[in-house]
């Protein structure tokens, strides 16, 4: 007994004629069990196999009959023209319906694109899977942080001790901020990197001139094109010779690479690591810092349990156990493409991108897709209820179930090329405008990145199947008679009504979403920052600027034309602060309490400069001696925190043990002043003078009047005979708050357009779906009419079925948006208060839009004269 | 004999279909013509022969019990009609009056 293996007999079965398939096999199985009899069991399997496989040929394939089944290919050209008449009767829908879709297309292209490159940074070096950078964890106020640097020792310790890992390179900031070639400097942007030699081989950079053993030279220097094109023009690069800064070691060229794009390592200018260190740095808390670097390993396979634990115990080894757990220092890998995307460490080098946004991107596309779905869905039900008698037609003559399916499938199919290549052409016209809008590292080519291929590909496929589903299914179910009498009964109103619903909605939310960013983004832009940011300058010192030049400097600024007030102090805005112990006084208790709080040394002008307000007490005063290093000034977010009651007068010592020495009192009280993007909150700060009137390097605030450019200019010239060669660095206050917000403000820019879009793809569809109803409830309004309804009374009832829908979708979307936004709203520490207002602005808008929408065809339902609906039939 | 030509393995297969009557079908003939001729014969070429004979009207079939033999598959029993024995019995003579002009040479024993 023997039965055919399934790939066999499914094999046979297509090849063979339907009335012969069962006598063959029956054949075959007898043969084999002859065979098996004489000639064993072996043999006749395989005389088995292969005379199944001889069953392939002419005489037996071409006895198929397929005469009838073509028939069915000549129908498509019926298809076609009937389709084509269909739209030059409707062209209004059909102009809706394709530029719905088109606008949905080119949507979500753009976004598929912008989607893809951000979630594909840092995959291009070779082996990237088993790329890592290797962080750390470490103790700071009790909580973990985590670092994206290690002690600069780590890295060799690791390559020595552990074979998995095949290559290190170690990069961090070098000291400097110009490079120079002859009389000629330009700014390396703060991205001139020391690096082992090592780097070229682990991460991949494109070369320009010069290979990747440029780093072997220990006196190279490679830099990027745009550094490059700086300093030397056109002119190859290679073997100049640069200082940098006012230095005296001098660097030769040995590589040029093109500027870095796609990762998220920045690098202007690169020179050979020569340091040396110690693990020491693992405990003690200022070392760790200042001899860290970045490490990136590259593991002959991806990281397993096993090298966790060998790590482990190699700090053990070289560091005492307890020691390292009362720092909790710690080292964990992160994946190379992981970085971009992921939340941001201190210590981090480079650029970051939004894991946020990249998200909210995603579902905006989602839900365009879907937006335009439905749409689709919707005015092609709508479409084909219309075309019921072609149908009802159709199957009298006797069209089969999976002709009328393929008919609506070529429809949509021959109909979503167009769409697509719309909407491929319209990104190619606009795409200037998109790569503004999202990303300009964007290019156009991208579209056929295998990523965005496959994305987009999916998307349209998934709309394919649902915008051909539902048309399909109303076209094959509905009864003949019904279809020849043209009576939409078939016409599943209750799917058109949840389609339409879940359309509302989601426009809902994203009106409701993008008012309300639009508030916070204006709430960021307009909020009392505790100074102001307008017409003020920030020049950066270089270090080790002396007490003697900043006097004079600051002297000089003053006789500028324009300029009304120079300040000098550490405040760094859109940087950051340093903390450091302070003993304070407390409130009710006669004991001095231990905290960290962030301090800022300044001149008296800080406030008068920065137009800080001065809530009690008096600012610094240079006519008062004692108020060099002894006054304190805090901002309310120190008082709070310390709980004073009545802070003027209250002691700071900042040596204790030193009694009387470094004793200082609390002398003003300053308004809140917002350094950083509002994501963060204002720290607690203490500010005074320095200790001996000495000014330290930092910032130096100037307060203009009138036209920027005349004031930089003088400025400029001023810097340059106190120090020449360098050039100032030096920035617009509110530019570079603004430049915090960036991001926000592009995604603001970017959900508006996809709010634009999603309300304009409902309109159209409404418009659509509104024309539809009215002419499916024309004979029911003329009787009405007839009855004694007026104009008003047929269009108002035509409106509210709209009206209805829309009002119950509000009351379920808004919730979801309110979720969605206060989400959001809390990873800024400084934020608008939600409350009902903008929703029910949303409300509003909605029921308006779609009473403009419906309003034509409701104003055409009210008018006509019902002897022409009610003559028929 | 023009059109009625049969080549000498659709005339094999024609005439076995005549001689195994009840029995003809696909894997006895195949079998049959191993054992009688001592050379294999695949099943598709067999059967693509039986299709074209039928085509040709010289033999008719029905479908017929089936056996365990044959894993419960049923038989396709061909059986020759008229006109298939008509051109067997022609070409059969045909071929005798042919052979009658050999000489017939008588064989001696060396």
């Amino acid at each position: 007994m023997k039965s055919l293996p399934s790939w066999a007999e499914r094999l046979l079965r297509a090849i063979c004629p339907d009335e012969f398939y069962e006598q063959i096999e029956g054949d075959l199985i007898e043969i084999y069990n002859y065979e098996v009899r004489t000639t064993g069991k072996r043999k006749a399997k395989l005389r088995f196999i292969l005379a199944c496989f001889r069953f392939f040929r002419p005489g037996i394939i071409l006895r198929n009959k397929i005469d009838i089944e073509q028939n069915y290919f000549l129908m498509y050209k019926n298809y076609f023209v009937t389709g084509m008449r269909h739209i030059r009767k409707s062209k209004v829908n059909f102009a809706f319906k394709l530029g719905g879709l088109s606008l949905a297309i080119f949507s979500f292209l753009s976004i598929a694109m912008y989607v893809s490159y951000q979630t594909s940074y840092d995959t291009h070096h070779t082996d990237h899977q088993n790329v890592y950078r290797v962080n750390s964890l470490r103790k700071k106020a009790d909580q973990v942080e985590k670092y994206a640097i290690v002690p600069h020792a780590i890295g060799p310790m690791l390559k020595q001790n552990i074979p998995e890992i095949e290559a290190i390179a170690r990069i961090k900031y070098a000291h400097g901020s110009y490079l120079r070639y002859e009389d000629k400097s330009v700014s390396s942007g703060g991205f001139l990197i020391e690096a082992d030699s090592t780097l070229f081989d682990l991460l991949k950079f494109d070369f320009i001139e010069g290979s990747s053993n440029a780093l072997k030279n220990p006196n190279g220097i490679v830099l990027t094109r745009k550094i490059s094109e700086n300093l030397f023009g056109a002119a190859s690069a290679l073997g100049r010779l640069i200082t940098i800064n006012n230095r005296d070691d001098v660097y030769q060229v040995t590589a040029v690479i093109e500027n870095p794009s796609h990762t998220s390592i920045g690098i202007e200018a690169v020179i050979l690591d020569k340091t040396e260190s110690t693990l020491n740095s693992i405990v003690s808390p200022e070392e760790f810092f200042a001899q860290s670097s970045t490490l990136f390993v590259r593991l002959k396979k991806p990281v397993t349990e096993q090298l966790s634990s060998k790590i482990e115990s190699l700090l053990n080894r070289h560091i005492k156990k307890s020691e390292r757990q009362e720092v909790g220092f710690d080292l964990f890998f992160q994946p190379i493409s992981n970085i971009y995307l992921d939340p941001e460490y201190q210590g981090e080098m480079g650029s970051k991108g939004s894991a946020t946004y990249v998200y909210a991107f995603s579902v905006l596309g989602v839900l365009l897709l879907m937006m335009a779905a439905i749409n689709y869905v919707n005015l092609s039900i709508a479409d084909f209820t219309s075309r019921a008698r072609e149908t009802g037609v159709r199957k009298v003559l006797g069209a089969r179930k999976y002709q009328l399916v393929s008919q609506v499938s070529l429809e949509t199919l021959l109909f979503s090329l167009f769409a697509l290549t719309l909407g491929v052409g319209a990104l190619y016209l606009l795409f200037p405008k998109v790569t503004q809008l999202l990303d300009g590292d964007l290019r156009f080519e991208m579209l056929l990145n295998p990523r965005v291929t496959i994305l987009a590909g999916s998307g349209l496929v998934v709309l394919l199947f649902f915008s051909t589903y539902f048309p399909a299914k109303m076209s094959t179910t509905s009864g003949v008679i019904q279809n020849l009498k043209s009576r939409s009964t078939g016409y599943n109103s209750s799917l058109s009504k949840i389609l339409l619903f879940v359309q509302f909605g989601i426009s809902a939310i994203c009106i409701s979403c993008a008012v309300m960013v639009g508030n916070q983004i204006s709430f960021i832009h307009n909020k009392d920052l505790g100074f102001n940011k307008e017409n003020l300058l920030m020049l950066n010192m270089p270090r080790g600027f002396t007490v003697n030049n900043m006097t004079t400097f600051k002297h000089e600024l003053k006789q500028v034309a324009g300029v009304t007030q120079v300040s000098n102090s550490s405040f760094f805005i859109s940087g950051g602060y340093g903390t450091d112990w302070y003993f304070v006084e407390q409130e009710s208790k006669p004991e001095m309490k231990q905290v960290e709080l962030y301090e800022v040394f300044s001149d008296d002008e800080l406030f008068s400069t920065l137009e800080i307000k001065i809530l009690q007490g008096r600012g610094f005063d240079a006519e008062i001696p004692s108020d060099s290093g002894a006054a304190f000034i805090v901002n309310e977010s120190a008082v709070r925190e310390l709980g004073w009651k009545e802070p003027l007068g209250k002691r700071i010592y900042t040596h204790p043990e030193e009694k009387g020495k470094w004793d200082g009192t609390v002398v003003g009280v300053v308004s809140d002043i917002n350094i950083s993007p509002l994501y963060d909150k204002v720290k607690p700060l203490v500010m005074r003078l320095p200790w001996t009137n000495e000014y330290p390097d930092g910032f130096i605030y100037v307060r203009y009047t009138g036209d920027a450019k005349p004031v930089i200019q003088s400025v400029e010239e001023k810097y340059k005979t106190i120090m020449p060669g360098y050039p100032l660095n030096w920035f617009h206050v509110a530019e570079l708050y603004n430049r915090g917000h960036e991001k926000e403000n592009k995604a603001y820019a970017s959900l508006q357009f996809g709010t634009l879009v999603i309300v304009l793809i409902s309109v159209l569809g409404i418009f659509s779906m509104a024309m539809y109803m009215s002419v499916k409830r024309m004979k029911e309004f003329g009787i009405r009419k007839v009855l004694g309804a007026s104009v008003t009374q047929i269009s108002m009832l035509h409106i509210n079925y709209f009206i209805r829908l829309v009002l119950i979708a509000c009351a379920v979307a808004l919730p979801v948006a309110f979720m969605l936004i206060e989400e959001w709203l809390s990873t800024f520490a400084y934020r608008v208060e939600l409350n009902y207002l903008p929703f029910l602005l949303v409300v509003l808008t909605s029921v308006m839009v779609v009473m403009l929408s419906v309003s034509y065809s409701a104003w055409k339902s009210g008018r006509m004269n019902p002897v022409d609906v009610i003559k028929i039939d | 004999m023009g059109k009625e030509f049969l080549n000498d393995f659709e005339e094999l297969i024609l005439t076995l279909v005549a001689a195994l009557r009840e029995n003809a079908y696909g894997a006895a003939i195949t079998i049959e013509i191993e054992q009688w001729l001592g050379r294999k014969a695949t099943l598709s070429a067999v059967h693509v022969i039986l299709y074209r004979l039928e085509d040709k009207g010289y033999i008719k079939s029905i479908v017929g019990g089936a056996t365990n033999e044959r894993g419960g598959r049923r038989k396709r029993i061909y059986s020759i009609t008229n006109a298939g024995l008509a051109v067997l019995r022609t070409m059969k003579e045909t071929r005798t009056e042919i052979w009658k002009l050999v000489p017939q040479l008588k064989m001696v024993n060396s």
